[in-house]
């Protein structure tokens, strides 16, 4: 009973409540829901862009903004399948060419950011048109298929028939969970979002502290892009496109907060699982879709609602 | 002060690269054939030709327009035109984006404009080009209330019913079908499946559900897979956009559901494959060269001539199956 | 003085009030009176903005017991803007203007005078001028906020609260920003709005003010009213006692130090102006630090006080000059780097760069500390938890707890979570800036104590401070700057408060109308 009291305090219950809501919905129409295939579907798509949110989560943690996650995502997986299509480059390789893309990236971010000052919004959004202009340029349009079986592998099933995505995803969860909360550059971080000024005083390298927020953040989305090309086992030129706007929603449903300060990974994840949730629910009850987009609108402002509204009364309301 | 001229640079060169976008300024190329062509070209320029003309596509760098590109570029080289490609690059938020490029294309003032017509904001740009002067050809898919003065490209509704017709073929007449689209505000798409629909009516063929897929091929995938779970009778798919076809065929090969019947839009490289393997039944595939190519010399003749001879010119569709995958391309 | 058969224009009437259990206000009655100056005295956390937020609305009616009366009437107040109605006016400690529109835009905010359907600029701008005058801005109606003084910004924030029309006017530390001659000038417009009877009600730790401008003061201590008298029937000393609820015999622990030999020196030092291109704030200052010293520092508001010790500490670019520490030259380009030669900065103000507000004291505290709590980059809860919890106690906070986030603390609790921090790093060389601004008599001594005791282990202070009875008390040796030199280095026995005023006040550059100027 008091381990349930303690959980019923943690702040992501506010938007665990709505997701378990959602399942439970969706399974009293739809009995076909909790089947192992279709959960196993639902965490493997949860699970890819979950690691987009937990990037925005550090991006934000640190007062900042990145939009240009969804074309580093398409990038990283173009790249690493041109990189074994057309250059013959061995599966590890190419994988290792498609996260340089994410490190490359997030530097491009920092230096434009940090460097030249520029509002990161602007900055991001401009870094998200070059690098799907890139991906347009290197592929000529074209997608790219067939790759070598080591590469589908990791798209595919590991032990207990759980996909490979699903245990990195958790193992990157659980790592980044952890850096926030117990390191020194986590503790740094949120120092930089909640008041850079003070942060500064304090001895902190606020600008080195934003590059690697960025670059994490690259890295993760490039990593993705990367587990969803060896699940489609397509790379697609269009890949990832509006990606950018799912993952930030899904942080800001799970509670990290735009203004930077904090930040918490088991949120976004859960923010993700709406997300992903809703887009299978609606079919699985049968909504209509002309009807979706009004529901999915509705179902995030009312999870926000519930978040805001928890956390309101948690910090005693003046 | 810095930070602000810096800011509003970079927004300038935003707009400017939005502009023009990541699709590429044509010109008429020096490798295309020999030296036959380029006697042409040089005749055409000394004739005082080179008329200019802009190309509004919806989604630049996709292979469909790609082809279609080729096309207008082999067309630039016979007839001495320059056509521009403008465009946006993503295919989720095209349907909006693309007004903007009609409006500069609009500005820039070229001798003609071409470009994809089947959306409810390009009708009253269209009209404002054709008073400023500028004609306008609708190509791939139309604006027939427009004051466009022709259409070329597939007949949606031919299109449409053609797949009807590859349907209810490969199902024997009977199929309770599922459909994918990549947007159901697409004029093109709805009418496409509405074709579908008056070719198989009088077959036992019903349509259970339409979803939205965004041209995103892991979209498409998640929908397929909820699809399956909801509907076990399912047993045909209809994709009309070339992604959506793609991904029930990997859903279908993923979970072994070799009795789903799969037909489709569009030729690409994958789709074929499939095709060969015998996991996707058929596709329409469109002609997006000819298009481009034709489009340009439409263009072109009626400029010469004030007026052409037809208001819709149909580049026509052929349903690829099995049977003909190796051959339909002469 | 008073007639104290004036009516009671307001009266606050067995007003309690609890925040989570804790209780802010307990069954306090107040009342003032037509035309009088009432003073209302006590430390942080005492309860006075408690009270004061109740009266003005911001804590509506319901979310409090008791019963507040404007001249006999009952008050039901749902939110600020029925309290203005009433004719309460209210100007806060923390200047909550609109930087970014003009003074007039300011003064008029939420009533822009409309002519038909577009706003009437022009007699905005013209009545605006009328309060200026009454509050002795000099400025243009049409300037824009962000690029004056605070202590401007203030003259505009009283300016706003007269032209309400207030029946009751409550100001809330209203000296704090100020210089002295604006101060006089505020007083001044508070007698003449005695004698139109309204009532003033006066918050504020400053006794000088108290006993030269008040009729009556009222003192709270930990929620309660301990005594209301009039003036002639009490004394500072009473005053303070009941504000503190113990003895003080005196303001400043008086144990000097034993001065040692030099720990750091300024050469040559310029600073770059941070609004005026091409100027310089600081010109070629040289001075020195001795162990166990404290060095205070005076001058006006925007002298560049400030800006040389946040240059000092790699805060701030600098233009050219070297300094040593311990006969060695130092490179300080950045706070770490200071940090790392011993130095330790509390800057001005603690909100912009001091504390981090939404984080806890114990996260605060070990802020400019994370190597010594850390081992190989993972946070070491157990050794973070002793040390926040050492400082915590050891400078006395008044918090439930080290978990207890930092915007839940007054002013002066807070001040000691950032001195804490500074502290637990042992400096050499600890430089405060204003640290005991806007915090009670209480703490302020609390804060002198433990900065004797430094002085006592071997450490070299600098205090900036613009209250020059503290800057005489506490320190050794009081450099002047002005003008961006140092204008004089007084040492104890050679000072007056005329003679730093006078240091402060000269003047040769002509002030260009950039921005804030002096007065």
């Amino acid at each position: 009973m008091k381990v349930i009291k303690k959980a019923m305090k943690m702040r992501e219950v506010g938007v665990l409540v709505p997701l378990l809501l959602l399942w439970i919905i969706t399974y009293f129409i739809n009995h076909a829901f909790f089947t192992s295939t279709n959960m196993i579907a639902l965490f493997r798509s949860v699970s890819i862009t979950a690691l987009g949110a937990i990037g925005a989560a550090f991006v934000f943690c640190g007062g900042m903004m990145d939009v240009s996650a969804g074309s580093v995502y398409g990038l990283a997986g173009m790249l690493a399948a041109i990189a074994m299509k057309d250059w013959g480059m061995p599966v590890a390789a190419a994988i290792l060419a498609g996260l340089l893309v994410g490190v490359a990236f997030g530097l491009v971010n920092s230096l434009i950011i940090n460097g030249f000052e520029v509002p990161a919004f602007i900055a991001t959004l401009g870094t998200q048109y070059i690098a799907r202009g890139i991906v347009n340029v290197i592929s000529e349009g074209r997608s790219y298929t067939g790759f070598p079986d080591g590469f589908n592998a990791i798209g595919g099933m590991g032990f207990f028939g759980i996909p490979w995505s699903i245990y990195i995803s958790l193992m990157v969860a659980v790592i980044a969970a952890y850096v926030l909360k117990y390191t020194v550059f986590g503790r740094s971080l949120m120092a930089v979002g909640g008041n850079p000024e003070t942060a500064r005083t304090c001895g902190i390298n606020v600008k080195l502290i934003r590059n690697a927020a960025y670059i994490i953040n690259a890295v993760l989305c490039a990593l993705a892009g990367i587990l969803s090309t060896a699940r489609l086992e397509t790379a697609q030129a269009a890949a990832g496109s509006g990606w950018e706007m799912t993952v930030i929603a899904a942080a800001i449903i799970g509670g990290v907060s735009m203004y930077g300060g904090s930040a918490t990974i088991l949120g976004a994840v859960i923010g993700v699982g709406i997300m992903e949730t809703l887009t299978v629910s609606m079919t699985m009850i049968k909504v209509n879709a002309y009807w979706q987009r009004v529901v999915i609108g509705i179902v995030i402002i009312l999870a926000v609602g519930m978040d805001t509204f928890k956390r309101k009364r948690m910090s005693g309301g003046k | 002060m810095r930070k602000r001229i810096l800011t509003a640079m970079m927004a300038g060169v935003l707009a400017c690269s939005m502009l023009y976008g990541c699709g590429s300024s044509q010109e008429p190329s020096e490798n295309s054939g020999g030296s036959a062509s380029e006697e042409n070209a040089e005749q055409a320029a000394a004739q005082g030709d080179g008329y200019e003309f802009i190309f509004v596509c919806p989604i630049v760098g996709m292979e469909y327009w790609n082809m279609c590109s080729d096309g207008i570029e082999q067309a630039d080289n016979e007839l001495g035109t320059s056509t521009q490609i403008v465009g946006p690059t993503d295919a989720s938020t095209f349907t909006t984006e693309i007004a903007n490029y009609m409006e500069a294309a609009i500005s820039s003032q070229p001798d003609a404009i071409m470009g994809y017509s089947g959306l409810e904001v390009m009708g009253p740009l269209i009209d404002k080009a054709t008073e400023l002067g500028i004609p306008y050809l609708a190509i791939d898919s139309d604006a027939p209330d427009s004051s466009r003065f022709a259409y070329i490209g597939t007949d949606p509704y031919n299109a449409g019913y053609q797949s009807g017709e590859g349907m209810a073929e490969l199902t024997g007449g009977t199929a309770k079908v599922a459909v994918l689209c990549s947007s159901l505000s697409s004029e093109k798409e709805m009418e496409e499946v509405e074709a579908f629909k008056d070719a198989v009516a009088d077959y036992d063929i019903e349509i259970l559900a339409m979803e939205e897929t965004n041209g995103d091929l892991a979209t498409a995938v998640t929908k397929m897979e909820a699809l399956v779970s909801t509907y076990p009778e399912m047993t045909a798919v209809l994709g009309t956009s070339a992604y959506d076809v793609q991904a029930a065929a990997k859903v279908k090969e993923e979970r072994g559901l070799d009795d789903l019947v799969l037909v489709g839009y569009d030729d690409q490289e994958e789709t074929l494959n499939y095709i060969r393997d015998g996991i996707i039944g058929g596709v329409v595939v469109q002609d997006p060269y000819t298009m481009g190519y034709e489009g340009v010399r439409l263009l072109k003749e009626y400029l010469d001539n004030g007026s052409v001879e037809q208001e819709v010119y149909d580049t026509g569709t052929i349903f690829v199956t099995i049977d003909n995958v190796d051959s339909y391309r002469d | 003085m008073t007639d104290m058969s004036g009516r009671a224009v307001l009266e606050m009437k067995h007003i309690t009030k609890s925040f989570s259990g804790v209780t802010a206000l307990n069954d306090v009655s107040f009342s003032a009176y037509e035309g009088e100056i009432l003073a209302l005295c006590g430390e942080n956390g005492a309860g006075k903005s408690t009270l004061m937020k109740i009266l003005s609305g911001s804590y509506p009616e319901g979310s409090y017991e008791g019963q507040i009366f404007v001249n006999g009437n009952l008050c039901r107040f749902a939110s600020p803007a029925q309290s203005e109605k009433m004719g309460i006016g209210m100007i806060y400690q923390e200047i909550s203007m609109h930087l970014d529109l003009t003074v007039a835009e300011n003064i008029f905010i939420g009533r822009w005078p409309i002519k038909g359907r577009k706003v009437d600029w022009k007699e905005m701008n013209e009545q605006a001028v009328t309060f200026m005058e009454l509050v002795g801005l000099q400025a243009e109606p049409d300037m824009i906020l962000r690029q004056m003084s605070a202590s401007q910004q203030q003259l505009v924030s009283i300016a706003r609260a007269l032209s309400k029309d207030p029946k009751i006017l409550v100001l809330d530390e209203p000296t704090s920003p100020l210089t002295q001659k604006e101060s006089r000038m505020l007083f001044e417009i508070l007698h003449s709005l005695k004698e139109r009877g309204i009532a003033c009600i006066l918050i504020t730790h400053k006794m000088e003010e108290v006993f030269e401008n008040a009729d009556r003061v009222t003192v709270l201590r930990d929620g309660n009213i301990i005594s209301s008298c009039r003036l002639s029937e009490t004394c500072e000393k009473k005053v303070i006692t009941d504000m503190v609820g113990r003895e003080i015999s005196n303001y400043y622990p008086k144990e000097k130090a034993e001065i040692g030999d030099v720990v750091m020196e300024v050469k040559d030092f310029s600073v770059p102006h941070p609004s005026i291109p091409n100027r310089k704030i600081i010109d070629q200052v040289s001075f020195q630090l001795h162990r166990g010293e404290i060095l205070g520092i005076a001058g006006l508001v925007g002298a560049g006080r400030s800006e040389l010790v946040n240059a000092i500490f790699g805060k701030d670019p600098r233009l050219s000059g070297e300094i040593w520490i311990d006969g060695r030259k130092a490179s300080i380009k950045s706070p770490a780097d200071a940090m790392k030669n011993g130095i330790a900065l509390l800057t001005e103000d603690r909100k912009k760069d001091g504390i981090v507000a939404e984080m806890s004291i114990r996260e605060n505290l070990t802020m400019p500390l994370l190597e010594k709590v850390s081992r190989n980059g993972i946070m070491d809860r157990k050794r973070e938890k002793d040390i926040s919890r050492r400082y915590f106690e050891e400078l006395g906070v008044k918090a439930p707890g080290t978990e207890t986030l930092m915007r839940q603390l007054s002013g002066g609790n807070q001040q000691k979570v950032v001195l804490g921090k500074w502290i637990a790093r042992d400096p050499k060389i600890l430089i405060l800036d204003e640290p005991t601004r806007g915090i009670d008599v209480g703490a302020k001594y609390e804060i002198y104590k433990i900065m004797v005791k430094l002085a006592r282990e071997g450490k070299g202070i600098i205090m900036i401070s613009s209250e020059l009875p503290e800057l005489m008390s506490m320190a050794d040796r009081i450099m002047v700057i002005s003008d961006q030199r140092i204008r004089g280095i007084l040492k104890e026995g050679e000072w007056t408060q005329e003679k730093i005023m006078e240091l402060s006040a000269m003047w040769e550059t002509p002030v260009t109308n950039a921005g804030g100027h002096e007065s």
